[in-house]
């Protein structure tokens, strides 16, 4: 029971401390702060008592359309999220699920739009699947050359998101630009490729399924399966594994790909569910924000959803409190990142920090 | 235009480019020596840029480069306390650090001056001469290494990095060497923000730094954290910068593989030099 309380502790304490610093940041900038917190809820779940009365008065079950965009803008931020949190797992610290997540969404966009003539039931999931086989490529380098050449991951990773970048910017400027549409985007991808999605601009898509579904399984590949216990162990203490006869480099790589797996399907879901194409420049940030995610949940896939969640939440409920308040909506951003803050500091030890060098 | 004034055109973006970097890698170099990972350059920068025009704006130049730099050693205070003190993982102090900046920065820009991206014309202050920074840029490289190199407080900033342990059995202090090292690392990068803003556009624009304190760590690692070798690969990085800008548009080869070479280069680097970072790098002052 205690244990239990402590766990609310650590995870309410640092969010209500950097939500009462954001009231203060706004409140000391002449803003008026009870109105744009108060906006931001609305913002973040919207008209939520009112579905609720209708549901139980007739059984129409109504999702408000503030709700549907949290839970849309949740969904990249809980793939990379998970991302983030499985290779911390392992030891391994992951910057670049930002890179991953892009270079997945334009080979995810590519065979959506290139390959035609598919059914359905094979196209979709091959276009998710060339995301997060991007993705994966894209992140198994940087574990390859840590596994073998002794690389730091976080250098490497940071490098390959400017490359992904760029890369992904020069392809949809030239050879992959769509060259009726006004800003740089690729064609559109085909209607066999897209992901079910309401009706409504509230850009929730199935997309949050896929993200949805994707948490158990991280929690079963650490918890029960073999490969989840000789990452856990190699996060651990890679000394002690490689003693115990696991195989450290191999586990770096695969641990570096399956988290860039699952980065670049969060670039997949929003290709294929929001945007039907690649934007250039798309992400306003979602795989450095993921960090935020995979710590506030504590590296725990479960953790990890609420956390998501949560972000998600703030994000659309920032947009919402800037269309109304005129507060700019950074200040969402400076919320998570005094989250990250807080989080850090707690007082307990966090397996990565036990891990000698 | 002829090929010499081109060269010369190039030749002048360089240095103007370069500055910043040699700056923020000089300040990166120090905070790593002594063993402190920082990848909050870039949010170090920013933080620069923007209270240099903020208060520069209001209560004079001067005062603008002084309240930059403190901001810069606050934030290193920062990085230093959370990290060493508390405990924290150095990576993820950076990373709070570089968002805190980022969306800070933005925020107070657009509460404080009421606009999102200021038209290119506004100017929110006079700007400062960039002699002065480029100056600071050519003579702190040597200055560092003779420091570092040559004198006891250099020594023992660079033992703090390759043993703590060591440090602490010869009687040094590591936690006074880090924090020396961290917070001018604050002190070095914030100036590079401010020579940005305050020296080269007279404004803040949102995200003005994009990028640049992450170049400044690739050179810190393409110069094998030290001062002279990091300086030139910022020169190096400066050349490519200025000549993207200056080919956009005039050949084949696109601008952005120009504008990968450095980040490319760094990852080359990394997986060739295993043996340069310092050894203690990261390493938790009581653990």
């Amino acid at each position: 029971m205690r244990a239990t309380w402590r766990r609310v502790v650590i995870v309410f304490g640092p969010l209500f401390g950097a939500l009462a610093a954001g009231w203060m940041i706004i409140a000391l900038t002449g803003g008026d702060a009870n109105g744009a917190m108060w906006q931001l809820l609305v913002g973040a779940v919207g008209d939520l008592p009112g579905a609720t009365h209708t549901f139980l008065e007739t059984g129409r079950v109504a999702v408000p359309n503030e709700l549907l965009r949290s839970l849309a803008k949740a969904t990249p931020l809980l793939l990379s999220g998970l991302a983030v949190a499985l290779a911390l797992r392992g030891g391994l610290f992951n910057i670049g699920a930002e890179g991953q997540l892009m270079v997945g969404a334009l080979t995810t966009a590519w065979v959506g739009y290139a390959a035609a003539g598919l059914p359905l039931w094979i196209h979709l999931p091959l276009a998710l699947a060339a995301g997060a086989c991007a993705g994966a490529g894209w992140a198994a380098m940087a574990g390859a050359l840590k596994a073998w050449r002794g690389a730091h991951e976080v250098i490497v990773t940071i490098m390959l998101n400017y490359v992904a970048i760029l890369l992904t910017h020069w392809l949809v400027n030239g050879p992959m630009r769509d060259s009726t549409s006004l800003a740089p985007a690729t064609p559109q991808v085909l209607p066999t490729a897209r992901l079910w999605a309401v009706e409504g601009g509230a850009n929730f898509s199935a997309g949050f399924g896929i993200a949805l579904a994707s948490a158990p399984l991280v929690a079963f590949l650490l918890r029960r399966m073999a490969l989840g216990y000789e990452i856990r162990a190699v996060g651990a203490n890679p000394q002690a594994a490689r003693a115990a006869g696991i195989r450290v480099g191999w586990i770096t790589v695969t641990v570096m790909a399956l988290s860039g797996a699952l980065a670049g399907l969060a670039g997949a879901v929003e290709v294929l569910g929001v945007h039907r194409r690649f934007l250039d420049a798309f992400s306003p940030g979602y795989g450095f924000d993921s960090i935020a995610v995979a710590l506030l949940g504590n590296l725990n896939p479960a953790g990890v959803v609420f956390s998501a969640l949560l972000f998600g939440a703030l994000g659309s409920g920032a947009v919402h409190m800037e269309a109304f308040t005129g507060t700019a909506r950074q200040i969402a951003g400076i919320i998570q990142a005094l989250v990250i803050l807080a989080v850090g500091v707690r007082a307990f030890r966090i397996p990565w920090r036990d891990r000698k060098p | 235009m002829n090929s010499e004034s081109a060269l010369a055109v190039v030749g002048v973006m360089a240095v103007r480019q370069a500055c910043p970097l040699i700056l923020a890698a000089m300040g990166g170099i120090l905070s790593e020596r002594s063993g402190v990972v920082n990848i909050a350059l870039e949010g170090f920068m920013l933080a620069g840029a923007f209270v240099g025009v903020w208060v520069g704006s209001t209560a004079g130049i001067w005062a603008g480069i002084v309240a930059a730099l403190v901001a810069g050693a606050a934030l290193g205070a920062i990085h230093f306390i959370l990290t060493q003190r508390l405990h924290m993982n150095q990576i993820v102090s950076g990373v709070a650090l570089n968002l805190l900046a980022l969306h800070a920065s933005t925020f107070l820009v657009r509460t404080l001056f009421h606009q999102a991206n200021p038209p290119r014309d506004a100017k929110l202050m006079e700007a400062i001469p960039v002699i002065w920074f480029i100056m600071a840029a050519i003579l702190l490289p040597p200055v560092l290494h003779g420091v570092l190199y040559h004198t006891v407080f250099g020594l023992r900033l660079r033992a703090t990095g390759e043993s703590i342990a060591g440090t602490k059995m010869a009687g040094i202090n590591p936690l006074v060497m880090r924090t020396w090292g961290v917070v001018l690392s604050g002190v070095l990068a914030a100036g590079a923000g401010a020579y940005l803003s305050m020296a080269l556009v007279g404004r803040f624009t949102e995200d003005m730094v994009s990028g640049r304190g992450f170049i400044a760590l690739a050179a810190v690692v393409c110069g094998r954290w030290t001062p002279l070798g990091s300086a030139l690969a910022c020169v190096a990085f400066g050349a490519f910068d200025a000549l993207q800008l200056h080919l956009q548009g005039t050949v084949a080869l696109p601008a952005e593989f120009l504008r990968a070479i450095p980040y490319v280069l760094t990852i080359v680097a990394a997986a060739l030099f295993r043996s340069s970072p310092p050894a203690d790098l990261g390493k938790d002052p009581d653990e």
